[in-house]
């Protein structure tokens, strides 16, 4: 068995290191370009979402390579009704590209033991036992929390860091060990490695940089190329911002503990009702970004993609009652980068200069108070 | 003692000189033709003429192609279109509250309060209603352009376009005028499509405070400004330099930033539009986010470089793969 699955973000990088721990052979595709989406736009619906065009190009190349088992988390139910992995299956099938499947749905729509099932067909090649598995399977998801905990730290270190691009580096080093680490233990300490060595880079605590809180479709959130790098983007314009929609925060959702997050879902009364999708996630995370304080939001979503659109609906009315600044960027198969940097860059240079003029305000406003205190300064 | 100002947009590239009182003395608009480098040359010879290079103390570029135009003409601040129009409405008139703009490739709204921008929006990645669909209409129709605007003031009852999309509203003409319309008729029902458009999806939830303005090359459309006008129940101001005021809030950018900075300016002078620049293209392949890199040179140096994400090709000269 020869196992592949559809680039998301670094889900490649750990990918690779947990079924090489269990034994198991894997294929990954080369990462996504132009060229791609082209290939696999050729052979999609032309309504569908950029993420299932990149998935089928993706697939198609692993079968090149020759992969001959696709494992594909669908979770039936959040997006096109549950249809994403089938549809898949039925135009690769249809060309010619014979896999075999497991779709990893949630235990909701198949049931507990038809997923026991497919879980244990995935690791049937591998002549570890159960205890092993665990044991890897908790090795990865502290390795999936550590590089998203380093990740996080170096966007909002960004904002204040004193050699520009100090903490993009570490990020990038830290993908590159992690692409060429042999065994999760390797993996984890190369993590903690960088954890300490962002913690020494210079920052200077003076300067107030803009809080940002990105947020969307999941696909396009984690894998760089479905939002033209704009994490690597905000990072050059040394903005501060916050990502929540991760594939941790994904993992934990669906699978660590669905119960605790949904709980947090309650109470929103800009979108009470699921919809399909992340979208209900989407405006939770608005009503967060305005409770803390964040200067704005930027919302990215694909072309087409019915959830966000009713979410991007909803910030518009949530922009007026909670003075939230949203900015929304869809992506389609467009390669130009231009416009997506200008609005990027003129919502960023918007919201610093009131920042500006509200700091001055503030300045003006105690400078006004203290007027009569002024010359009582200690020692006079 | 000048400030030049560049934009350099998808269907025009205009040039402003400003004195430091910030009045505009010179303006040029010409059309990029989709070659910006030669548009942004052509416009400094023909201001070459008139003016010496070490008169201009500060210059800005903006538009979609500023990073073009900086590294060609050398420019000392880079700004997005959305804040150049913003500060250029604001230092025109500062009762101005709301923008709308509308050029070749795109239409924003910029919301102001106090000469600050508040609020923008802009068309997300369809052209529909823009300055391009008009030209492809216009000359569809064996019409110029400029044309179109004195064309819409004489009809008498337009008829019904659909707007939502361009190829929807192509269509739809073309239906209408197998039916008999007049072409009076039928490009003042294109009018209110396009506005009917710009309202309902880039200003949508945006809400539009006299003083109105209204800038940019369809600015000039005089049937546009009608229907606008019609729609909002508002007298709308159409700057006398309509067309280029992109050009001309870069120009006080420029201005700003140079005073503020106490800088010297990095301009290249005129003479730069009689150089021969060059442009190449190749592929990165020393990481996995093979940039399509583009390198400019200029007398056999490199002046700028392009789309290399991790920044390694922008600061010196290096060697090139052997394909280029």
């Amino acid at each position: 068995m020869k196992l592949t699955f559809p680039h998301i973000g670094d889900a490649h990088l750990v990918g690779r290191i947990f079924f090489s721990e269990l034994g198991i052979e894997i294929v990954t595709p080369p990462y996504n370009t132009i060229s791609k989406l082209e290939k696999g736009s050729g052979v999609s619906p032309d309504e569908i979402c950029i993420p299932f065009k990149l998935m089928v190009a993706n697939l198609m190349e692993a079968h090149a390579m020759g992969a001959d088992t696709v494992a594909m988390p669908a979770t039936m139910g959040p997006c096109r009704l549950g249809e994403y992995g089938e549809l898949l299956k039925s135009i690769l099938d249809k060309r010619g590209y014979k896999f075999h499947w497991i779709l990893l749905d949630s235990s909701k729509a198949i049931g507990v033991r038809e997923l026991l099932r497919r879980l244990s067909y995935l690791v049937s090649d591998s002549n570890k036992g159960l205890p092993e598995i665990l044991l890897a399977l908790n090795g990865t998801y502290r390795l999936i929390k550590g590089l998203e905990k380093l990740e996080q730290k170096a966007h909002l270190l960004v904002g204040y860091e004193e050699d520009r691009g100090a903490c993009k580096k570490i990020i990038t080093h830290c993908r590159r060990e992690l692409s060429e680490a042999g065994s999760i233990h390797e993996a984890l300490r190369s993590i903690r490695q960088h954890h300490k060595r962002l913690a020494q880079i210079n920052v200077n605590r003076d300067k107030n940089p803009l809080h940002l809180l990105m947020t969307g479709e999941i696909y396009s959130m984690i894998e760089p190329f479905a939002n033209h790098h704009m994490e690597e983007v905000l990072m050059d314009m040394g903005v501060s911002f916050e990502k929540r929609v991760t594939l941790g925060w994904w993992i934990d959702r669906t699978i660590v503990h669905p119960f605790q997050l949904k709980k947090q879902l309650l109470g929103n009364r800009y979108l009470p009702y699921e919809i399909g999708g992340y979208a209900k996630d989407t405006i939770a995370e608005g009503i967060l970004c305005s409770r803390k304080g964040y200067d704005g939001v930027i919302q990215v979503f694909p072309v087409g993609c019915m959830p966000e659109i009713v979410a991007k609906a909803v910030f518009g009315k949530m922009m007026k009652e909670k003075k939230l600044s949203v900015l929304t960027v869809i992506y389609d198969e467009m390669g130009g980068e231009a416009g997506y940097i200008t609005r990027i860059e003129a919502f960023v240079d918007m919201l610093s200069r009131r920042k500006r003029i509200e700091e001055k305000q503030k300045y003006d406003a105690t400078m006004k108070k203290n007027r009569g205190k002024i010359n009582v300064l200690p020692g006079h | 003692m000048y400030y030049l100002g560049i934009d350099v947009g998808s269907v025009s590239t205009d040039l402003v000189i400003m004195n430091e009182k910030r009045r505009i003395v010179d303006q040029l608009y010409l059309k990029t033709r989709g070659t910006p480098i030669e548009a942004v040359k052509e416009g400094l010879r023909q201001l070459g003429k008139k003016y010496k290079s070490r008169e201009i103390d500060g210059i800005c570029t903006t538009g979609s192609g500023r990073s073009l135009a900086a590294a060609v003409a050398g420019a000392d601040v880079v700004k997005n279109e959305i804040t150049t129009h913003g500060v250029a409405a604001a230092v025109y008139d500062p009762e101005i509250r709301t923008i709308i703009e509308i050029g070749g490739q795109d239409s924003k709204i910029i919301l102001l309060n106090d000469g600050v921008i508040r609020d923008f929006a802009m068309n997300t990645v369809c052209a529909a209603g823009t300055g391009s669909f008009l030209d492809r209409q216009a000359e569809r129709l064996g019409l110029a352009v400029q044309e179109l605007g004195a064309y819409a003031l004489r009809a008498a009852s337009p008829v019904r376009i659909a707007g939502r999309c361009a190829v929807f509203a192509e269509s739809d003409i073309i239906h209408k005028q197998q039916l008999g319309c007049s072409m009076e008729d039928i490009i003042a029902g294109m009018s209110k499509a396009l506005v009917r458009n710009y309202l309902s999806n880039v200003a949508k939830g945006k809400e539009i405070e006299p003083k109105v303005c209204f800038q940019g090359g369809v600015a000039a459309n005089e049937g546009i400004r009608r229907a606008f006008e019609e729609a909002l129940e508002c007298d709308i101001l159409v700057p006398e330099y309509h067309k280029v005021m992109g050009a001309y809030g870069s120009a006080v950018i420029a201005q700003e930033y140079i005073e503020e900075e106490n800088k010297k300016t990095r301009f290249k002078g005129f003479e730069v539009g009689h150089d021969d620049i060059s442009t190449g293209t190749f592929e990165c392949t020393d990481c996995s986010n093979h940039c399509e890199v583009v390198i400019l040179r200029s007398k056999g140096r490199q002046i700028g470089c392009f789309s290399d994400r991790c920044g390694k090709y922008q600061a010196t000269e290096i060697k090139l793969p052997v394909s280029v």
